[in-house]
């Protein structure tokens, strides 16, 4: 079956590099890419991409009959037929060019505050909740040296009025540069507590939308701008702060005026003051320097968000260096209304953040082709380039070498045929820290079945089962499904050791080493067991069953060891057991562990 | 080593700094513990079952270690097993030869004796020096069919033995106390639930007996106060007074979790300290004769009151050890404890390697700590999984580092060495705490680890005896199967003489002559052996002490045989008859399997006769002709591994002849002729002619591998040999015999060649009563492994293997496999 699965990967990515149509869109005055160009296929279904930073796009050969219609604001919707790039491979958008409109000057000081209020009180209002999938690149760099390059993909809800409300990642991948480790991937949870148009206590400094309409007067200088590529019935308003206090951003917003539609947000600061910003790392000390946002609502329909364009400036200071970072988060969102199957977990799982869930959430190459929305960049490839030379990289090749996962300490471990578990990778004691709970059922909640299967799962792990009184030892098993470029369903099914709740006190011996392995190993081996049941056919639910039904034998096994061997007390019945795996695995943890 | 936590005492290594003190405790104490000491050994016995039915055997194999590292005993050779009764009666007392620590034994159980429990004794004249806790027992029941279950009668009178053990002997005021509780109900141990309370009833703690009676708890003694415990067991409430405390003194507790350390609390009241100024105080911690840590402790703070120290495990012997506080060399606090040592961890890896119709192969693999293969001496008694017949209360762990040094009861010392619950330390910390601890003055605590030596070493046996009349100036020599001189004695005036030292089998046939330098041996007449009296030692003490045994209790042996009613009835039993041909002509034993003969070379080509001339190289590598031949492959073992019996033959197939006479050797080959100077030897005396004639003797061996020439009686082949000049008296006819061949009465108890009963029709539930091997020896080699075939049977493919055994660097190798239950 597996066979099968690798063949389709080849077909697939061979037939997409042949002939994917690509090409660039341009500024037809400056001659200048055009980054993150709206661009809809006026086909039989509704689709459409964007550009990347570079104006570079590329569109699935199926719609080569089809035509495409390129929007960029300030510049004329332009269509073309996709057969047009057969020949060419740019595409030039005209600016537009509008009279100053007859309104320019105001009777009213209170025009331009009045317009901005009630914009952002018609906003404030909008609850709407919207769900769509996401699509994530960060890349960070110093002094213009990658040091970290992030994708993924995520489940997101946004409203207007609040903005990002949740993102979940369904999959992701990452480099780190290996002299230098920094994880800014905190970027997602920093927009995420940023609100639209609600007042909060947010990590990023405020703007008008977080605002009442006498903050904003007291705050902000607000003015309409001149705007000679505006359409008659936009507006862009400018703010800023009456005095910098680094808690406050100034920027722009384009609106269309007749239908009260905010187009566009554009907000920037410099030296700005965050709230409860930390490093992962506790050694670091890290204060901004600079933050851009822009927010770009869907041409096609403006109640969504297109995407969120954060430049975050700061200054890393550790013990050894000093440095600006400079990291650059795009979020995209597309598939309104459609989102990724949540991954299923046998036992619920705890991640730190998440360069933890993409070590977890390991996809297939195929989900990668097939979920690509727009070329990467030439310094997203610059980066990737490097990280290959000089850095890692963690599921770029769909298997996470153990070697790189020590430059990094996720909060699972994945079983490995090439790596023991060891002692590092077991705390001593629990600790107590902010967790994102992930439940396992929060995307099957409601099926009877699967609610079973979660408190099944927790109530077989009460009391001592995993554990002696020294110990607990908290493994689960990761389902998956991802559908490849043909929308075919594939399953992922692995094997993971929770470090967030496992630990063991005392006495640091190899036998229980060797013990704490064995688990591991027969949780693994009735997982490759259970990967040989397991058909492309099958429903996910299905397939969580069986994930269900494995578990559970696997952790018969594993009480049945854990009473044999005493916990890993017995050297006798742990030597049997050793033997058992050698046997069936051909791993021998004995002479593996020293 | 030890740290200290807070300045109560300045703790000082007694050999890092020599003091006043220290100098004066080494001499009062350390010296004398150590000086001259005996060597102590222990015993253990592996029974291949622990429930035997009247006309069956009990196989059993002895291991004798040396005490503080487990090391086979390369000194003992005789060692003393009993079987003995509820009260004490020793019913078959047999003496085993002991060789390299090992030996093998086997008991017939006479339809006389009734059911119920019997003890397996064992010991060494030796250890009876050491005190009684030092001699091996182990439980067994014996059982016997009854055709009408008896009534079962109860015991009328319910005797409750609950006893308070202050954890280093005493309990002192105004300080933590740790007092050890332990409940037995008619001598045995049950769960119970009780509380301290003080004289004005109030609970101060409470406490939870495990399944064995034991508990503990912690108290602070307050002064002038007094205590008792309120113990709620078998449905009734039990009271017991708690002893009073003293008002001055130190105490120390354990804290034994820790696998490297052991931490020490020295505990002392305000009330104590200004009377410790100048006073010596010492800790020695120990094993007998063994010192792992000796600690002089001063006094530098008179505020503190107690003291933390720790003990390195991995100076002190593994199993149980000693702690004795000491003040003014005089000790005061004693507490015992046990050691685990992960260097001392063994496994036996079984596997099933193939399966024919009638038997399962297990390759079996002794490992040592370090997942390295290790080759050790194994003895493994193989039953059905579900066997009814074996209740492991003893295995080599429980009688090598628990057992023999703890006095009393001990209900299940096995239980201890599972390693199947995380609580069965913390309860071996119980049993031991449970032993309590009264003082002795320094000189008993001496005479106690090191005593003088009473009883005698023995080696061997004495065989002492008269003869009726000699020639003059003739002494007497006992000659060996090789005719060399075994023992030689002079003849005393009252015509008495002695051997001594002899390594002899009971039964054994010897050879005596009169013997004088430069004279030919005569042949003595009328010679007289003294038995000598039977120094059966009465057990009932032992008994007592090892187990409540309540002799006069008639429910015991009744439930035995209710119990057993059940089960095979007493027709099923009369069908159980011995294997035919179990009866073997010749009782060997392994060690004659340990004659390392060299590997086969083929010297002899297939044609007609190959002389050999004897050389001096040939004497110096072989002592016999038997040698000899074994080393070219004519002498070969026969096929079961477990008996050394051997044929000769010069072919390596089957001859194509009928055998009409049934003289073929068990491969089908037959055994060759064999001639003397010309003299044919019988053939069913080949082999035992061959193991007499040594090599010096021959002069030149001829060998005809093809028989041309033999006639019809040659088809095995002909072997000539021919003695040098003046040698060959003892052989050949005519030749008179110049000794006398004499049965020994005395000697060491041979084992007898283990045959399984051969059950006839069974029911799958008495199928559980069956035993299917007994392997009593069997050595894993340098890779740690052996293979090992067990029959198949109607019933189950599952069997369970108890295995025992030991490696020469002192590994303990332990364990119950069960077949089929393994893996997943």
């Amino acid at each position: 079956m597996k066979r099968v699965f690798y063949l389709l990967w080849f077909i697939s990515m061979a037939t997409f590099a042949q002939s994917s149509i690509e090409g660039f869109i341009l500024d037809e005055a400056t001659k200048e890419a055009l980054p993150y160009a709206t661009i809809k296929i006026i086909s039989d279904t509704s689709y459409y991409t964007i550009s990347n930073e570079d104006g570079k796009f590329e569109i699935n050969p199926k719609f080569v009959k089809d035509s495409i219609e390129v929007t960029y604001i300030g510049f004329k919707a332009t269509k073309v037929p996709l057969s047009y790039f057969k020949e060419n491979n740019k595409l030039y958008l005209t600016p537009n060019a509008f009279d100053l409109n007859e309104v320019v000057v105001m009777a009213d000081d209170d025009y331009a505050y009045n317009l901005l209020e009630n914009l952002i009180k018609k906003y404030r209002k909008n609850h709407l909740v919207s769900q769509s999938k996401a699509f994530l690149t960060l890349t960070s760099s110093a002094r213009n040296i990658p040091i970290e390059q992030v994708e993924g993909f995520y489940n997101s809800s946004q409203s207007l009025s609040d903005g990002l409300l949740n993102l979940k990642i369904k999959s992701g991948r990452f480099g780190q540069n290996k002299s230098f480790a920094f994880y800014s991937l905190d970027n997602t949870k920093i927009l995420s507590d940023f609100q639209f148009f609600e007042s909060s206590d947010q990590i990023l400094p405020e703007y008008p939308g977080n605002l009442s309409g006498s903050a904003i007067k007291r705050k902000y200088d607000v003015r309409v701008d001149e705007c000679s590529t505006c359409r008659s019935e936009d507006i862009q308003l400018s703010f800023f702060p009456k005095k910098a206090n680094g808690r406050l951003f100034s920027g722009t917003i384009l609106f269309n005026n007749d239908l009260q539609i905010i187009k566009r947000i554009e907000l920037s600061i410099k030296d700005p003051v965050t709230k409860d910003l930390t490093s992962i790392s506790d050694n670091v000390t890290i204060s901004p320097n600079e933050i851009v946002l822009n927010i770009t609502f869907n041409p096609s329909d403006y109640t969504k968000i297109q995407y969120l364009d954060f430049t975050f400036i700061l200054n890393y200071d550790s013990t050894t260096s000093k440095e600006i970072i400079k990291s650059h988060t795009f979020l995209y969102f597309y598939d309104y209304n459609t989102i990724f199957k949540e991954p299923y977990f046998t036992h619920p799982t705890h991640f730190n953040n998440d360069y933890d869930e993409m070590i977890a959430l390991q996809a297939t190459p195929a989900f990668w082709d097939a979920n690509y929305q727009f070329p990467k960049s030439y310094n997203e490839k610059r980066s990737l380039d490097f990280m290959k030379k000089y850095g890692y990289l963690i599921n770029y090749d769909n298997a996470i070498s153990s070697h790189d996962l020590k430059y990094t300490k996720p909060s699972v471990v994945a079983w490995s045929n090439e790596k023991r578990l060891e002692w590092e990778s077991i705390q001593q004691s629990l600790v107590v820290s902010k967790k994102i709970k992930r439940s396992p059922n929060a995307a099957i909640a409601g099926t009877v079945n699967a609610d079973e299967v979660f408190h099944s799962t927790i109530d077989a792990n009460k009391g001592t089962p995993y554990s002696d009184s020294n110990g607990k030892y908290i493994f689960t098993y990761i389902a998956d499904q991802y559908k490849n470029a043909k929308g075919q369903n594939q399953y992922s099914i692995r094997t993971l050791f929770d470090r967030n709740a496992s630990f063991y006190k005392y006495n640091r011996t190899k036998n229980k080493l060797v013990y704490i392995n064995l688990m591991f190993d027969i949780y693994e081996y009735h997982r490759q067991t259970l990967e040989e049941k397991i058909s492309p056919e099958m429903t996910f639910e299905t397939v969580k069953a069986f994930c269900k039904e494995q578990f559970d034998t696997a952790t018969t096994v594993v009480n049945k060891l854990n009473k044999e061997t005493n916990f890993g007390d017995n050297y006798q019945s742990l030597i049997q057991w050793n033997n058992n795996i050698k046997s069936k695995m051909d791993i021998d943890n004995f002479s593996l562990i020293k | 080593m030890f740290r200290t936590r807070l300045p109560l005492f300045i703790v000082l290594v007694f050999l890092s700094f020599v003091s006043y003190a220290q100098k004066e405790f080494n001499e009062a104490v350390i010296i004398p513990f150590q000086k001259d000491a005996l060597l102590r050994e222990k015993v253990f016995i592996h029974s291949n079952k622990t429930s035997y039915f009247t006309n069956e055997q009990i196989w059993f194999t002895a291991y004798v270690v040396e005490d503080s590292n487990n090391t086979p005993s390369n000194l003992t050779t005789n060692l003393h097993v009993n079987l003995i009764d509820a009260t004490g009666k020793v019913f078959i007392d047999k003496t085993i030869f002991i060789k390299n620590g090992i030996g093998v034994g086997d008991f017939f159980i006479d339809n006389n004796l009734s059911a119920g429990t019997y003890y397996i004794g064992a010991a060494t004249n030796y250890m009876r020096n050491f005190g009684e806790e030092n001699i091996f027992t182990t439980a067994i029941t014996i059982l016997k069919p009854v055709n009408k279950p008896r009534i079962l009668t109860t015991a009328n009178t319910i005797a409750y033995d609950i006893q308070a053990f202050p954890e280093s002997g005493y309990l002192l005021e105004d300080t933590d106390n740790v007092i050890g509780i332990k409940a037995l109900v008619n001598g045995k141990g049950q769960p119970f639930t009780g509380k301290l309370i003080n004289s004005s009833g109030l609970e101060i703690a409470s406490f939870q007996g495990n399944n064995f009676g034991m508990a503990k708890a912690v108290f602070t003694y307050i002064k002038e106060e007094t205590y008792r415990a309120i113990i709620d067991i078998n449905n009734s409430t039990q009271e017991i007074k708690i002893p009073k405390a003293k008002k001055t003194g130190i105490i120390f507790s354990l804290e034994n979790s820790d696998t490297d350390k052991l931490k020490l609390i020295l505990k002392t009241n305000s009330e104590t300290l200004p009377h410790l100024k100048n006073e010596q105080l010492a800790l020695l911690v120990y094993r007998n004769n063994f010192i792992g840590e000796a600690i002089t402790l001063t006094l530098s703070s008179t505020e503190k009151t107690s003291q933390e120290l720790y003990i390195d495990k991995a100076k002190l012997l593994y199993g149980v050890n000693t702690v004795t506080l000491f003040r003014n060399l005089e000790p005061i606090a004693e507490r015992k404890f046990y050691v685990e040592q992960q260097n001392q961890q063994t496994a036996i890896l079984i596997e099933e390697t193939e399966t024919t119709t009638d038997s399962i192969s297990f390759k079996i693999q002794t490992i040592d700590p370090n997942y390295s293969a290790v080759s050790a001496q194994l003895s493994i008694s193989i039953l059905p999984a579900d066997a009814k017949n074996y209740k492991e209360t003893q295995n080599i762990k429980s009688a090598f580092l628990l057992s023999p040094y703890l006095k009393g009861t001990i209900e299940n010392p096995a239980y201890y060495f599972k390693n199947e619950k995380p609580k069965e330390k913390e309860f071996l910390d119980l049993l031991i705490l449970n032993q309590g601890w009264s003082a002795y003055t320094l000189a008993a605590k001496i005479n106690k680890i090191n005593p003088k030596e009473q009883f005698a070493f023995e080696s061997g046996f004495t065989i002492d005896g008269a003869l009726k009349r000699y020639p003059k100036g003739y002494d007497i020599g006992l000659l060996s199967k090789k005719n060399e001189l075994a023992a030689f004695s002079p003849i005393s005036k009252e015509n008495k003489f002695s051997f001594e030292n002899i390594y002899a089998y009971k039964n054994d046939s010897i050879k005596i002559a009169l013997i004088k330098k430069n004279q030919p041996l005569v042949k003595p007449t009328d010679v007289s052996f003294i038995e000598p009296p039977k120094d059966l030692k009465h057990f009932s003490s032992l008994i007592e002490q090892h187990y409540h045994v309540e002799k006069t209790e008639p429910s015991q042996v009744s439930k035995a045989e209710n119990e057993y009613n059940f089960y095979p009835t007493s027709e099923l039993l009369d069908e159980i008859i011995l294997k035919a041909g179990s009866a073997q002509n010749k009782e060997a034993t392994i060690y004659d399997l340990e004659l390392n003969l060299a590997s086969k070379r083929n010297m002899i080509s297939s044609a007609s006769y190959k002389g050999k001339k004897v050389t001096k190289q040939m004497e110096t590598n072989y002592q016999t002709l038997f040698d000899y031949f074994r080393s070219l492959g004519y002498i070969k073992p026969s096929i079961s591994d477990k008996i050394a019996s051997y044929y000769i033959s010069l072919r390596n197939g089957p001859a194509t002849m009928i055998d009409l006479g049934g003289n073929a050797n068990p491969d089908g080959t037959f055994p060759p002729r064999v001639f003397v100077n010309n003299i044919m030897l019988n053939r069913f005396n080949n082999i035992e002619i061959l193991e007499q004639l040594s090599m010096k003797d021959v002069d030149e061996i001829l060998v005809n591998p093809s028989g041309a020439g033999g006639g019809a009686d040659g088809t095995g082949g002909m072997i000539r040999i021919y003695l040098k000049e003046g040698n060959h008296q003892y052989f050949g006819d005519g030749v008179k015999k110049l000794y006398q061949n004499l049965i020994l009465n005395t000697g060491f108890d041979r084992a007898k060649t283990y045959y399984t009963p051969q059950y006839n029709t069974l029911t799958k539930e008495a199928f559980n009563w069956v035993e299917i091997d007994w392997i009593n020896a069997l050595k894993t080699d340098k890779n740690g492994t052996a293979i090992l075939k067990v029959p198949t049977n109607k019933f189950t493919a599952n069997f369970q293997f108890v295995v025992n055994g030991i490696s020469d660097d002192g590994l303990l190798f332990h364990t119950i496999y069960k077949t089929g239950a393994n893996g997943f």
